[in-house]
Order: C-alpha cells, then structure tokens, then sequence
C-alpha cells in the first residue's frame, strides 16, 4: 500500500504545481485542456460515425410506422421516405416555425398523396404537431399526432393509440365538409370531441382544416420540386 | 473501497430523498415506471463511467482545472449513450427525449465527480457511482409507480418500448383513466409524490434511531455484551 501511493504520488501533476511560475503553470493548464477537448471530440466523432447510420435507419422505421398508419399500401409504390423536399416555414396555414419535409407518394410515377407536417398552436398544453396524409386529389387520408403536451388522463385521447379519435379524419376534404363543419359539434361542426377537453380536439380540427387548404393552394409545387 | 460506498447511496445518502440534487429533470420524467427506470438506469450508467474516469484521471489533472475537465468528460459520456441508445434502443430515447441530453447538466454528476471520485480511488469511484445511481433510480422508479398508478390508472405502461412488442401483456390496468387523479401525472404530482417519500424516510430512520437509543439505555445498566451498532 505505502510503496504503491509513493509511486503514484510522482506522477501527480498537482505536486509539481508549486515548483512552477505562474506562466508555466497557466500553459500546462491550457495544454491539458486542449488534450482532454481534443481526445474527447476524437472519442465522440468515432461513437457518431459508427452508430450514424444505425440511427438514420431507425429514424426511418419511426416514420414508417406512421406511414404506414395513415397511407394505405395500395396509393403508392415508391419509397416515401426517400422522396421528399423541404418547405419554409409557413405561419399563415401550417403554422411552422421551421423548416418541415414533405414526402411525396407516387403510383406508376404519378403524385398520389403528400404527407405534410402542421401545427395547431392552440392546444390546451401550447402546440400539437400533427402529420397529415394527402390524396393528389385533396382528401384527408389520415391523420397522427406527432408531440403534444395535453394533459395525461384529459387531452391526450388525440394519440392513435390511447383513443380512436383521431380516425374521424379519414376521408374528410375542403369538398366533403364545408368551411363552417371544420369545427367541433360544440361550436357548430361536424367532429365529435371529447368532453370537458373540448380545446385540444379545436386545435387539431383547425390545424387539419388549415393544412387541406395549404395543400389545395400548393398541390402543383408539392409535387413538381425535386430535392 | 467498501461494500459502504456501494450502499450508501441506497439509504443513508441516497441522491434524490438525502442530497437532493439534480432532482428537476429527474421528476419530470418520473411520470411513469418505465420512464423513470429507463432514466435512472441511463443516469446511473453516465454516473458510474464519470466517476471511474475522473478517478482513473485524478492525478492527470491540475486542480485550477478540474471543473472544466470534469464537465467535459460528463459531456463526451452522455453524448455516447445518448448516441448509443438512439442507435440501439431507439423508442426508449424517443421517449426520454430531451432528458436525455439533459443528463450533463445533473448536478449530482459533477457533485459525485467532486465531492468523491477526484479523492478516491477508481474501485471506490465506480461503486459509488453505481450506489447512487441505483439509489436514485429506486427512489424515481417508486415516485413514478406512485404517479402512474395515480395519474393514468396502470402501472407498466410502455414497457414494450424498453423489452420489445412481447412485454406488452405485462402492463397492468387497475383501473381505466376516466378515474383517475390527473395532477399525479403533471410536474406538481411529482414533487408531492416525492416529498412524501422523504418525509417516509425521515420518519423511518427516526423510529429506527428511537429505538436504538432506547435500546442502548436499556443495555446500560448491564453494562455488559457489545454495544448496539
């Protein structure tokens, strides 16, 4: 024991700290710094590049799941995921602060569907990011929420897989239900609600009807730009 | 290096009912079991690595710099397992989300790799880490069975994100959530949940000490045998 700490205690770099002036003292310093950064930026761009591509697939399977849910098999036959272009921010309809993707599902080569990220701002827990699935030919496929911070046990029947009533979206359109059925039964529409959450329900109903009209004034854009 | 420095962050010094540090990120995520295993274990792993490498690196670095080093080397560590279980257990980190990153800035990190690691050796190190780390997963785990149980009615919930598709018969429905008791689910739930778990173990080790001293006086008079530890 005694014999092992004399040994070790030589190599301590705190021991020699007394014998050096100050300049020594604030080089070393920087040195060891500089030593501990780099190996670390090292350590870490090896773990990235050896598990990015692990990632990007999974990140993929994430979205297939929720393709998968929303865009029937029969609509497409290319890869969506691999045939997407970005869109700016748009805060009129979307309601994006950022740049989204859109993915463009085509048939023997031609548009079939889009699915188009969306924002409703005004849940009850701040904003709900949905994805959207469009038909080319404007109808409402499907529907899934992405985040959202509804309360546990009140708003959250939004998510597919606590309620089902997220599915009152499918085969809705601009052209099924007028302006004024884009509401909850409440306030005069056509979409069933949850009671005593009535304001999470609002805010994905307006989000979904705001996203029909993006893409009703968008479609021929959406499709033709290559990424 | 005792088994002490293993158990000790299971009751005497436990992190999250005695020191109470880096508690906020930890509750927010204790919404649930699973969560809040998955968590735990995750801190527990970044815990025991950090305080094995400062160890390992005590003599290495000068003390006007240590703070930087260690918040580095917490840095790189986290960065890895988050890296790693975006890889390799991708639904779990989905959804830890941000608190997962938000490891680095868990004071009780920085507070171990100080307080202990950058003075023991790398043996004692690792096993207080690992002894914190458990004792702050055991304590989130019972805050999050608590909420859980309160909050959505089950207990369990998600575990198919953390064991696969087949772990999902093991999610228990007590009852269904129309009933039950939302604010356990919400931040507020978890700091109430968690200060009655304290308050039950203060009042634990003051019974217990009641009682050693009680039985201390009795022994006394015959002054003989061991004293009670």
């Amino acid at each position: 024991m005694n014999t092992s700490e004399r040994s070790t205690k030589v190599n301590d770099v705190n021991e020699t700290t007394a014998q050096l002036g100050a300049p020594q003292r604030g080089r070393r310093d920087a040195l060891i710094l500089f030593l501990f950064a780099a190996i670390g930026t090292a350590v870490l761009s090896f773990i990235f590049s050896l598990t990015e591509e692990t990632i990007i697939q999974r990140e993929d399977e994430e979205k297939l799941l929720i393709v998968n849910q929303i865009l029937p098999h029969e609509v497409y036959d290319n890869r969506v995921l691999r045939d997407w272009i970005k869109i700016p921010p748009d805060a009129a309809l979307l309601k994006t602060n950022e740049v989204t993707k859109v993915y463009r599902a085509r048939k023997g080569g031609q548009p079939s569907a889009v699915l188009l990220e969306a924002v409703g701002p005004n849940g009850y827990g701040g904003k709900i990011r949905l994805i959207l699935a469009i038909a080319a030919d404007g109808e409402l496929l499907g529907t899934r929420v992405l985040a959202h911070n509804e309360t546990v046990g009140w708003g959250d029947y939004i998510e597919a897989h606590k309620n089902k009533w997220i599915n009152i979206f499918s085969h809705t359109s601009l052209e099924r239900y007028k302006s004024k059925d884009w509401q909850v039964k409440k306030d005069g529409g056509r979409f069933d609600y949850v009671t005593r959450s009535t304001i999470s329900a609002r805010a994905v109903v307006a989000a979904a009807h705001r996203a029909l009209q993006y893409y009703e004034q968008n479609k021929a854009k959406l499709f033709e730009q290559q990424h | 290096m005792s088994l002490e420095s293993l158990t000790r962050g299971l009751w005497r010094e436990n992190a999250a009912t005695v020191q109470m540090l880096g508690l906020c990120p930890m509750l927010a995520i204790s919404n649930t079991v699973v969560n809040a295993i998955c968590m735990g274990l995750a801190t527990t792993l970044v815990l025991a690595l950090s305080n094995l490498s400062v160890s390992l690196l005590r003599k290495q670095v000068p003390h006007e710099i240590r703070i930087p080093v260690f918040v580095l080397l917490i840095a790189v560590l986290v960065t890895i397992i988050q890296l790693l279980m975006n890889a390799y257990a991708h639904p779990v980190y989905v959804v830890l989300g941000i608190f997962v990153p938000l490891i680095v800035t868990n004071c009780l990190l920085l507070g171990r790799a100080e307080a202990y690691a950058s003075r023991h050796t790398p043996g004692a190190a690792l096993l207080d880490g690992v002894g914190m780390g458990l004792g702050l997963t055991l304590v989130l785990a019972l805050v999050g069975a608590v909420r859980e149980l309160l909050g959505s009615g089950t207990l369990l919930a998600n575990i198919d994100l953390a064991l696969g598709p087949n772990a999902k018969q093991w999610v228990w429905h007590l009852f269904p959530s129309k009933f039950a008791f939302p604010i356990a689910a919400l931040p507020a739930g978890g700091f109430i949940v968690l200060a009655l778990l304290i308050a039950l173990k203060n009042a634990l080790d003051a019974r217990r000490e009641r009682g050693a001293r009680h039985a201390l006086i009795s022994d006394a008079p015959s002054l003989s045998g061991s004293a009670p530890a």
